[in-house]
């Protein structure tokens, strides 16, 4: 149990360090932003076995949505939290296996993980597209609400 | 007259913006809001990640100013309080002299002393490498790897090398270290500590920002963005390429000298 979630607090741990990187200075930013790491790594974990495509999808979805009202509440750019949030999801592994396939000349496995670290691209560019376009279309409704 | 100082003025939060991690809409809209809140009705404004240009119409006079965008700092800091004052300034509409100052306070903030970037580059690779799976001594070799990467960022920026050289380098001489230590100490497991560690490399804000880039219809933009992901995972890909196969070319001559 501890150890399927000890992930999480590493990748919080890491996207605290990751901020300092980014010379992010105000602690609620910096926990903020890592507690998104923590939670789309949280549920990447919790969607286990639906595939790894989809578990890259509802994880960024979850750390897109939490970027976009950290944003609200903070009153400041959502890409802040969500260019921390997001680095855990990114294939690290996926690339340098790739890379190592390659370089063995296995074509067959480089083939075969170059498309799969592909796809959970892909899915991370879908699941923070979706959210971000919701958030703008929320957004502008209220603001033309408003001003009615 | 006053109309220049607004457009100088508008040039240079564009491309302090754009320099710390903001996505070209952002860029595009805050410039907007600043020449609508002081009346300017004639206005065009237009931003590709290495550029900006505003145009501001009075009567039939124009007023144009491109501004070129070579480097970036990537200070989220900074992006937050450049976000902050263009709402202040869209609120109070305060003299151009006035916005002029308060921006180069935000610019004057100083960046992180060099000892605690180092050691964050150091933390960063140490916990991703436990994230991705790492066991306690390949994390503390990351580590040194991340402060690697660091120096030869510093480094480069100072020679001005471009994008696909630096992070060549960095890819490689991060990568030494653990293969080395694999090979010839061992206890060891060097993917751990490079996967951790090419973490530090990764374009976060390229990544994160082409996305949302696509949404509000810059494609332009997108594909500049991509291009650059793309020559970066090539860099890093080459550089840490080139340590494995360095390595390993050398324990084979190593291991032909020694049976001569």
């Amino acid at each position: 149990m501890l150890k399927t979630f000890l992930p999480c607090l590493w990748a919080f741990l890491a996207s605290m360090a990751f901020c300092f990187v980014f010379e992010l200075r105000r602690w609620r930013f910096i926990l903020a932003a890592s507690f998104t790491g923590a939670v789309a790594w949280l549920v990447y974990l919790l969607v286990d076995g639906w595939g790894s495509a989809t578990q890259f999808l509802m994880a960024t979805i979850a750390a897109a949505a939490l970027a976009e009202i950290f944003a609200r509440v903070f009153k400041t750019p959502a890409t802040i939290f969500l260019i921390i949030g997001i680095i855990p999801l990114v294939p690290g592994g996926g690339i340098y296996y790739t890379l190592d396939a390659l370089i063995n000349g296995d074509m067959p496995l480089f083939v075969q993980l170059g498309m799969e670290t592909a796809a959970s691209a892909g899915a991370i560019a879908v699941g923070s597209s979706l959210v971000s376009s919701v958030a703008r279309i929320v957004t502008l409704l209220r603001r033309e609400r408003r001003k009615k | 007259m006053e109309t220049e100082k607004l457009l100088n003025f508008c040039c240079d939060i564009g491309r302090d913006l754009m320099q710390n991690g903001a996505e070209i809409y952002r860029v595009e809209e805050s410039i907007q809001h600043i020449l609508d809140a002081y009346g300017c009705t004639e206005t065009e404004v237009f931003a590709i990640p290495s550029c900006i240009i505003v145009n501001i119409q009075e009567g039939e006079r124009n007023y144009t100013k491109s501004v070129r965008i070579k480097t970036a700092a990537n200070n989220l800091r900074k992006l937050d309080r450049l976000n902050a004052l263009c709402w202040d300034i869209c609120r109070e509409k305060p003299p151009v002299e006035e916005n002029q100052r308060r921006l180069a306070e935000v610019m004057e903030e100083n960046p992180y002393p060099q000892t605690v970037s180092y050691l964050a580059y150091g933390m960063t690779a140490f916990f991703f490498t436990l994230f991705w799976g790492g066991r306690l001594v390949d994390a503390a070799v990351a580590f040194p790897c991340g402060l690697i990467v660091k120096w030869t960022r510093s480094a480069m920026g100072r020679v001005r090398a471009n994008v696909f050289f630096t992070n060549l380098l960095a890819g490689m001489l991060m990568a030494l270290p653990p293969l080395l230590l694999h090979r010839w100490v061992g206890g060891v497991n060097a993917d751990m500590c490079i996967i951790g560690t090419i973490m530090l490399l990764v374009p976060g804000i390229a990544i994160t920002n082409v996305m949302r880039d696509v949404l509000a219809g810059d494609f332009l933009t997108a594909v500049t963005r991509m291009a650059e992901v793309l020559i970066v995972a090539m860099g890093i890909a080459v550089g840490v390429a080139m340590a494995i196969t360095g390595v390993r070319m050398a324990a084979i001559l190593l291991a032909v000298a020694g049976l001569v």
